[in-house]
């Protein structure tokens, strides 16, 4: 029934894992960082007391001290929604606009002829000076910051996809012509899988650009939400609240770009596998 | 077996030309002309720039002619049609399906409903020898076994004819050599037209009834061999003077031709 060598195959699980030996390994690394980490936090805490205040370089106790209350300042929360609106808000603008234009655009060259400029030049010019433009335009609201996340987050991810589709192998396009495969199931069930490992990797970076986005927005021209406070905080020399929160803001980059990378592997999956594979 | 001996493949003057990228032209097939009967198993063989691929690719209708017409049924070949299959050398699996989705793909595309179109894959999977393998995702398998994943979702369209592009070409020869036996066994029972494009002599021998050789630059059909060992063959004919003996003529042809 089977071919020699392979007598038991693998179950038909998509999982990507490696020997048992690599889960010791881990917990090592876990280690060395947990340790780097609170050897960090004294240095901190030491050099705060020593050569800081809490009007210059705070020591870590009272930021721990101030995020505490921040946390539980209903204040606080309403400004953190105000941040995350714009950044779920264009985060979301960009996934619905961003994977269908890249999908179009990688299959048909006069649209990424089209696009190209435009992404290049939003990719490699500084972004923030548009801030203020769309101040102007939409006024003061969600809108300019959503537009800021859109246009910090939006060509990474159309750029991505547009790779992913054209690294679709050609034998498997030549495989559905010679069954007479419409281009509707061609896209459904080649091309749109086929490009799910770049769209992720598109996901990943477009999340952390995102999070600059937003960030930008707020701190440079709309002074609302984590941007309003973090110049609260700083004009009024409160630095431990400013430190405390510098870390939610981090906080959230980190935990957004995270998640996507998580999602990413789910995405990127069947690649894993196969290269991992002798084939 | 009344139509045995019908016309079904009509190749009749093609020629096939490519642009090289230094701005020549590289005549690949050069006014081939041939046919295949039905239910006759007929391999194309001969070195390599000899446009066995490119003549493979025209019949399947991936590509048009230049001059010359091909005919199938009497119906001029326009592009891929339903009476046709191809086995691709290199599988071409999709590697996000499961063995039973990559065998059903080609009937979704039908429009063959889902129910209908699993139970016929499961059919010809276990026809493959693949039984119990539905489930499992092409990576997790070796070349044979994919190849049978391949040879398995072209038989699920029921094709008048089965195209076959050096089916065996990647696999090691322990596999080969097994999987030539089944879809010997496979084609002595269910019976199909077969043109199967290989590089390997006894292969196409064991399974041929007819063989053409070509010559390279241009492709063109050099000589044709007459396959008469008898059917049904089985393992023992390769111990046969008469395989033998057609083994060396290709060969002894192949020679020639290279040399020339």
């Amino acid at each position: 029934m089977t071919d020699p060598g392979r007598t038991t195959a693998r179950p038909p699980v998509l999982r990507a894992g490696g020997p048992a030996a690599k889960g010791s390994r881990q917990t090592q690394y876990r280690l060395v960082q947990i340790v780097s980490i609170m050897m960090l936090l004294a240095v901190w805490e030491f050099s705060g007391r020593r050569f800081g205040s809490n009007l210059t370089f705070p020591p870590v106790s009272s930021v721990a001290v101030a995020l505490a209350q921040r946390l539980v300042d209903p204040e606080f929360w309403g400004f953190l929604w105000t941040t995350l609106q714009a950044l779920f808000v264009g985060l979301g603008l960009t996934i619905g606009v961003g994977i269908p234009l890249g999908l179009v655009a990688g299959r048909l060259t006069t649209v990424q002829r089209l696009i190209n400029p435009y992404l290049n030049f939003f990719l490699s010019t500084p972004t923030s000076p548009l801030v203020p433009i769309f101040l102007i335009i939409f006024g003061i609201g969600l809108a300019p910051r959503v537009a800021t996340v859109f246009i910090f987050a939006f060509p990474i991810l159309v750029v991505n996809t547009i790779t992913g589709v054209r690294a679709v192998p050609k034998s498997l396009l030549e495989m559905a012509a010679s069954f007479g495969v419409s281009s509707g199931l061609v896209f459904r069930r080649i091309i749109f899988p086929a490009s799910l490992p770049a769209i992720g990797a598109g996901l990943r970076l477009a999340a952390g650009r995102a999070v600059v986005g937003m960030v930008v927005a707020e701190l440079i021209v709309i002074s609302v939400g984590m941007g309003r406070l973090i110049q609260r905080y700083s004009s009024s020399f409160d630095s431990p609240n400013l430190f405390a929160v510098v870390i939610v803001v981090l906080a959230i980059g980190l935990l957004i770009v995270r998640g996507m990378a998580v999602l990413e592997r789910r995405l990127g999956q069947w690649k894993q596998i196969t290269n991992g594979s002798s084939r | 077996m009344e139509a045995d001996n019908e016309r079904i493949i009509e190749v009749a003057g093609v020629t096939k030309r490519f642009q090289t990228t230094e701005g020549g032209v590289l005549t690949a097939l050069q006014d081939i002309s041939f046919s295949v009967r039905s239910n006759e198993y007929v391999s194309v063989i001969g070195p390599s720039g000899c446009g066995k691929t490119t003549l493979l690719r025209v019949l399947g209708g991936l590509i048009p002619t230049d001059e010359g017409e091909i005919q199938i049924h009497g119906r001029p070949v326009t592009g891929p049609g339903p009476d046709r299959a191809i086995v691709f050398q290199d599988f071409a699996l999709l590697p996000w399906a499961t063995v039973l989705d990559n065998v059903a793909f080609p009937l979704e595309a039908r429009g063959i409903p889902r129910a209908e179109r699993q139970q016929r894959a499961g059919e010809v999977i276990g026809l493959v020898g693949l039984a119990g393998f539905e489930n499992y995702y092409p990576h997790t398998l070796s070349g044979g076994m994919q190849q049978r994943v391949g040879l398995a979702r072209a038989l699920a369209v029921d094709p008048e004819t089965l195209l076959m592009d050096e089916p065996f070409g990647a696999l090691d020869a322990q596999t080969r050599r097994r999987l030539q036996n089944e879809l010997l066994n496979l084609w002595q029972r269910y019976r199909k037209t077969v043109v199967m494009i290989t590089h390997d002599m006894e292969e196409a021998v064991y399974l041929s009834d007819r063989i053409l050789i070509f010559a390279p630059r241009p492709g063109r059909v050099a000589e044709e061999v007459l396959v008469d060992l008898s059917r049904p063959r089985d393992e023992h004919v390769r111990r046969t003077t008469a395989f033998a003996d057609l083994v060396e003529h290709v060969w002894e042809t192949l020679q020639r031709l290279t040399i020339e």
